[in-house]
């Protein structure tokens, strides 16, 4: 809740900042109809990406919370998933900070066919949450659906089916 | 060497034609399998971890991801990839939050559309009847999209062909039929009753289980084409990727970075919208309920997201290879973004690679509306009238199949009359609307036992109405701050409204058995 909390007060300040784009990318110098332009990206994130950070952490937070909520495990599952959720917050710091240092610098180093930066992007913000589903995979009758729990249900299912069955008679 | 090239559009009517007679077929075979409502909507529960996995990825990519993916990343470099890198969280959250607990909802109640499993967690019919009424306006808008998409592809595939056009101009039965009033192409009319002939001849035959075995083969068409066209777009400029970043960056830094031309919160705002949004799309999760065991979502899992992620090349490849190659001056400028896929097939590929990957997108967008048309068909005959009048309708196999046309000729309706700006919208908002109604009264409230009756009745209004609220400022020109996504705005406010009003009740009582699959 507090994170669904500060993700709307943070889209309610961003009404207070004046966008300079007015809220429509800027058209392509030489390709204006079909083609947008970034423009200086310093002069288009100064005032928003602290803001733009937070609210990237906040998104993170919230997402391994619902993970947290979608298995409702402790010990060693919520170790994991908290180091997992730091090193997935890690990597959207490094990115907006790669992205800060991209836009301020010459430093255009190319990692892997992109920009440092977006690098991190494709790579990064990809890769990171494969973990979540690794774990989920490798750890399906750990901690998602243990077969005694599951034997239950079929139980109550069953119970169910029959108690319908004799309704039915 | 054969020289396929004077035979480009020949081949890829032959591939279209091809992959409709296969969708055909399957709609035949799959008749046979359907008994009763239970096997149109929900495949009887019997699909396997694999076929399932790939109805999953199938059906989350549209037409959209084949066609406005490379139109995005055309036309605004990076920014779209955001739609694309959450696919790996979202996945995992839609897993993680409905993998398990739907198929055991399903085990334990036998829903056949998720707002039955909506009216046994919450107890409320009226919770049933709003989950139904979003989901049917939502299926309206993007199934007119979908088919507009269909059609205005086929279109030009016919118009193309030389020979079939010279067949059509010298039949005055088929002139009358297909063309224009000038005789000089074929009507969107035309187009759009041919592709939705073979869309509801499948799905009224076969139902749901015609759906998930046609995204099989839709499924693996896609990742084939995905593959192909990545190596040709690689190969389309000398120097590849790198190349293709240097030039970019050369012309404009931001276009190539991870923020693209959008910027930094219209990026945030869709990876939340996308990454948690795939929790609430209901031709995707339905999905999740029919697999024959419980245990085979952990497979499903990664196998959709391999699927999905080797798809999205195609995303990205040729709208960095269409960008690069006309800021070089290698291709001349296009005459809309929206010709950046068709113009790099049409241009690069081979003609065999063309014919694939025209079969993909028609796939790609059939495997979506399918799904579509069998969760609004269930909303229609099944949802509704239970809501309404607290019972299901009397044969309601039969009135499935009648609901099925009836849907797919009002959507097609829609696609021809109304104006493309306003599909486009209402096809763009179609995840957005899904999305922010569905994943506070589904995705949490599943998992969630605090979450009240009234704060999902009362979630679902609030994003309808801010779905509609921006929809309507943005036809007046009217834009949120910073690019933000609207769709994005509405899933905050409705999961907002969601946690707020439950916390602020009294944590509801539930059903033994409801109680029972959520402690699990």
């Amino acid at each position: 809740m507090c994170c669904v909390g500060g993700m709307c007060l943070i889209l309610l300040s961003l009404f207070f900042i004046p966008d300079p784009a007015a809220g429509i990318s800027p058209v392509h110098s030489t390709f204006a109809s079909t083609m947008f332009q970034g423009d200086i990206g310093v002069d288009r994130h100064a005032d928003v990406r602290w803001i733009g950070l937070i609210f990237a952490l906040l998104q993170t937070i919230f997402f391994v919370s619902v993970l947290f909520l979608g298995t409702r495990q402790r010990g060693l599952f919520s170790q994991l998933f908290t180091v997992g959720g730091l090193v997935y917050a890690g990597t959207f710091i490094a990115l907006v900070v790669a992205h800060w240092v991209y836009a301020t610098t010459d430093a255009q180093d190319i990692v892997w066919g992109f920009p440092l930066s977006t690098a991190i992007m494709m790579y990064g913000i990809v890769g990171v949450p494969v973990f979540f589903s690794a774990v989920y995979y490798a750890k399906f009758d750990d901690w998602v659906m243990k077969p005694d729990d599951l034997q239950r249900i079929n139980d109550l299912a069953e119970r169910k089916r029959q108690a319908q069955a004799e309704e039915s008679h | 060497m054969v020289d396929f090239e004077p035979w480009r559009q020949a081949i890829v009517v032959v591939f279209v034609a091809l992959y409709m007679v296969a969708c055909v077929a399957v709609g035949l075979w799959a008749m046979r399998r359907t008994k009763d409502a239970g096997d149109f909507f929900m495949a009887g529960r019997h699909l396997g971890a694999f076929v399932a996995s790939m109805a999953v990825f199938s059906s989350t990519l549209s037409g959209f991801g084949f066609v406005g993916g490379p139109e995005l990343v055309y036309k605004m470099g990076m920014s779209s990839m955001w739609m694309v890198v959450c696919v790996t969280i979202g996945y995992a959250i839609s897993f993680f939050l409905l993998g398990k607990r739907l198929r055991l909802f399903a085990e334990v109640h036998d829903p056949l559309s998720l707002p039955d499993v909506i009216a046994v967690r919450y107890g409320s019919e009226t919770t049933r009847l709003l989950s139904s009424i979003a989901i049917l306006g939502g299926v309206i808008g993007y199934l007119a999209s979908q088919m507009k998409a269909m059609a205005v592809v086929l279109q030009s595939i016919i118009e193309e062909n030389t020979i079939l056009m010279g067949l059509i101009q010298d039949s005055s039965l088929l002139q009358s039929l297909l063309m224009n009033a000038d005789q000089t192409g074929v009507t969107v009319e035309a187009t759009i009753a041919i592709s939705c002939t073979v869309l509801v001849f499948y799905c009224v035959t076969g139902g749901i289980i015609a759906s998930v075995y046609t995204d099989v083969f839709q499924g693996a068409i896609m990742i084939v084409a995905a593959l192909l066209v990545f190596l040709t777009a690689a190969g389309s400029v000398d120097g590849g990727f790198t190349e293709m970043s240097q030039t970019i960056m050369a012309d404009d830094p931001e276009a190539m970075g991870p923020w693209g031309t959008l910027g930094m919160m219209g990026c945030l705002s869709w990876y939340f919208l996308f990454a948690l949004g795939g929790a609430g799309q209901p031709q995707v999760i339905t999905k999740t309920m029919m697999s024959r065991r419980v245990r085979d979502a952990r497979s499903i899992l990664p196998m959709a997201m391999i699927g999905y992620m080797v798809s999205a090349l195609l995303w990205l490849s040729i709208g960095l290879a269409m960008r690069t190659l006309v800021l070089k001056g290698d291709h001349p400028e296009l005459a809309s973004s929206g010709q950046a896929a068709t113009a790099f097939l049409q241009t690069y590929a081979h003609p065999l690679l063309a014919g694939v990957v025209f079969a993909g997108l028609f796939a790609a967008i059939m495997s979506t509306a399918d799904g579509f048309l069998s969760v609004g068909t269930a909303a229609l005959v099944h949802d509704i009238p239970k809501a309404i009048f607290g019972k299901p309708i009397k044969n309601e196999l039969l009135w499935a199949r009648i609901a099925t046309v009836v849907l797919a000729i009002a959507a097609s309706v829609f696609a021809v009359k109304s104006g493309i700006g306003l599909i486009a919208l209402l096809g763009a908002y179609g995840w957005g609307i899904f999305a922010s109604t569905l994943v506070p009264a589904v995705a949490i409230g599943i998992n969630w036992k605090r979450g009240t009756a009234l704060a999902a009745n009362c979630s679902i209004v609030a994003a309808l109405a801010v779905n509609i609220s921006v929809l309507i400022g943005e036809q007046n020109g009217l834009r949120l701050p910073w690019s933000i996504n609207g769709g994005a705005v509405a899933l905050i406010v409705s999961l907002t409204v969601y946690m707020g009003i439950s916390l602020c009740s009294k944590q509801p009582d539930l059903p033994e058995d409801v109680e029972a699959v959520m402690d699990v």
